[in-house]
């Protein structure tokens, strides 16, 4: 009995022995048990001798060389392509986004050419284009003028050559422009009116003969002097020079030549050129005029039919008021056409000892880096609000392309995997 | 376990894709990971494929290796995964080709051996490989990383994801069921006995 209790703990014990996982004590004590007892002495040696044996089953066993050379080669194989597809993955990543920024661009420009933009859009554009005064101080002076970039944008517009010589025939007209022909072709399309006018200083040595130069492109331009004053002293009276300021009025369609003719009368030393868009302001008096005209006809039928004294007084009481408003309604209509057929040119001539460099005309790059990289970011965002214009314009259309593209990748990956297999 | 430079070194390029330096990291590995193979599949076709893969899968992964067990355990829990994965996969009983387990892992160690007690080893090896063979897979996992490899019970336990306990209890009773299998063939062990 005590046998067998002592051959259980023994049997109990034995892998925590063979694991050497007993003390010193228990492994004495495990020792000489087996040392007394011949079955479990038997027991121990057979797992010792198996242990041994299954330690040395596989001690020397080395990979086979064509095992070996399996895994290396298929190692190597994904090595290689990896190496593809990450460069592949590149590739892709890289088509992808010029892909992308190909479509929304090409979307962007054909939204900017090919797609009506609303009537107002494009009007309030060009409006915005004309309408800006165009400051080009001292060194600029090859600019496109502002009005010849206005008649540039509308021709470029498209069906604008309509507009642009309906424009012509009022600023070439001589007299008032006739309101009520004016009226009738305006409900059919709106001729702009445009007011330029211009500063120029020129400096010259020789005060007397500039002056006759510049009477004689004045008089030779069709135009007039509408203020001229000379001050100052000569040079040879101890003097600092004379100046001579003048307002000429210029025939609108000969601003450009007389402009450029300037630079015969003396050095230019600094340039301003402006151009205002009064359509909206020329239009709306001529639409006042033609109802205050109906309201005088009205007016003149009743007094025809008037029948007593005291109704007549009435009318003719309020046909005055008509009539002062229609006078002085077409005081300012003729005052647009009169500021749009000749433009205002202010000129400075001033008298100088020394013949100063012609200031100007090369900007310093700085000037021109600042301008460049303004006239750039402007463009940039012009484009860009356009791009988001024509993003959202065609977001309709991603309802029907996005699932056929959805499809088409679909089927081209399942082909491709099919294939791969 | 402290890991050597050379192998962390070797670990590092070969995580980035060097497949130079993953073969000379693996060299030290393959032979035991296509014994463990051998065991576990029992063919050499199999164990071929095992390894095959089990290497594929320490590659794809090595940049997830952390060191936070040693790169050897790490080597062997992907294998024995591998095999386990495969074995369950081909639902195929691992069935051990006498030959292949003839022919694999023996070599004679001591040169006085005479041809009879080399012919008598070769064959108590063989009875062994058949005997571990027939043992439920995850008995026969514990039993091979214990006995055959020798590794701790710690790690069997990191490699087959399993609590020491569980480990200890399979081996034993694994070593119990081997030692019956040995008892069984007195003819071939028992002259072998002391």
């Amino acid at each position: 009995m005590v046998e067998n209790l002592e051959c259980r703990r023994f049997r109990n014990r034995i892998d925590a022995y063979l694991d050497n996982e007993l003390s010193a004590s228990e492994r004495e004590e495990m020792q000489r048990h087996a040392g007394t007892c011949p079955e479990c002495g038997q027991l121990l040696k057979e797992y010792e001798d198996m242990r041994a044996m299954l330690a040395d089953l596989d001690r020397d066993m080395d990979i086979p060389p064509e095992a070996a050379q399996a895994w290396r080669s298929s190692v190597r194989d994904e090595c290689e392509r990896r190496r593809a597809s990450s460069r592949f993955g590149w590739t892709k990543a890289v088509v992808s986004v010029a892909a992308a920024v190909a479509v929304l661009v090409g979307a962007t420009v054909v939204f900017r050419n090919g797609m009506e933009r609303p009537a107002s859009y494009k009007s309030a554009r060009n409006t915005s284009y004309m309408a800006g005064s165009a400051s080009y101080d001292d060194y600029d002076l090859e600019f496109e003028t502002p009005l010849a970039m206005a008649a540039t944008s509308m021709d470029a517009g498209g069906g604008a050559n309509a507009t642009a010589s309906a424009r012509k025939t009022i600023l070439e007209s001589d007299g008032p422009v006739d309101p009520s022909a004016v009226s009738d072709s305006a409900t059919a399309m709106r001729k702009p009116v445009i007011l330029r006018s211009a500063s120029r200083t020129v400096q010259s040595t020789e005060f007397e003969s500039a002056v006759e130069r510049l009477e004689a492109l004045v008089n030779g331009s069709s135009a007039w002097f509408e203020y001229r004053s000379v001050s100052g002293s000569t040079f040879a009276d101890g003097g600092l020079g004379r100046t001579l300021s003048a307002t000429v009025r210029v025939p609108s369609e000969g601003l450009d030549a007389f402009l450029a003719s300037l630079t015969d009368v003396g050095a230019v030393t600094a340039a301003t050129d402006r151009a205002e868009d009064v359509s909206d302001r020329y239009y709306d008096t001529q639409t006042r005029l033609s109802t205050l005209r109906a309201e005088y006809e009205r007016l003149t039928d009743l007094v025809t039919d008037a029948a007593d004294l005291s109704d007549l007084l009435l009318l003719e009481d309020k046909m005055y008021d008509v009539q002062y408003q229609i006078d002085a309604i077409e005081g300012e209509l003729s005052g647009l056409d009169s500021r749009a057929n000749y433009s205002s040119v202010s000129i400075t001539l001033d008298e100088v000892r020394e013949y100063v460099e012609p200031v100007v005309v090369d900007p310093t790059l700085g000037e021109r880096i600042a301008k460049g990289f303004a006239d750039s970011i402007a463009w940039v965002r012009d484009f860009l609000q356009d791009m988001l214009v024509a993003v959202v314009a065609f977001s309709p259309a991603l309802v029907v392309i996005i699932p056929a593209v959805l499809i088409i990748w679909l089927v081209v990956r399942s082909i491709r995997r099919k294939h791969r297999k | 376990m402290q890991m050597a430079d050379e192998d962390r070194l070797l670990i590092h390029e070969a995580a980035r894709g060097d497949a130079y330096a993953f073969e000379q990291l693996m060299r030290r590995h393959e032979g035991r990971m296509y014994a463990v193979a051998l065991r576990m599949c029992g063919n050499r076709e199999d164990a071929q494929d095992c390894v095959q893969d089990a290497m594929l899968r320490v590659y794809r992964a090595l940049d997830h290796f952390k060191g936070q067990s040693s790169f050897s355990t790490w080597v062997y829990r992907i294998t024995m995964n591998t095999c386990l994965d495969e074995l369950r996969r081909r639902k195929v009983r691992a069935s051990s080709s006498l030959d292949t387990l003839l022919e694999s892992g023996w070599s004679p160690t001591d040169e006085e051996d005479t041809p009879e007690r080399h012919a008598l080893r070769s064959e108590q090896k063989a009875a062994l490989g058949r005997a571990i063979n027939d043992l439920p897979e995850d008995m026969r996992a514990a039993i091979v990383l214990r006995e055959l490899h020798g590794l701790s019970y710690e790690e069997i336990s990191s490699v087959l994801s399993v609590n020491v306990g569980t480990i200890k209890s399979r081996i034993s009773r694994g070593r119990e069921k081997l030692r019956q299998l040995i008892e069984s063939q007195p003819e071939l062990f028992g002259r072998e006995k002391v």
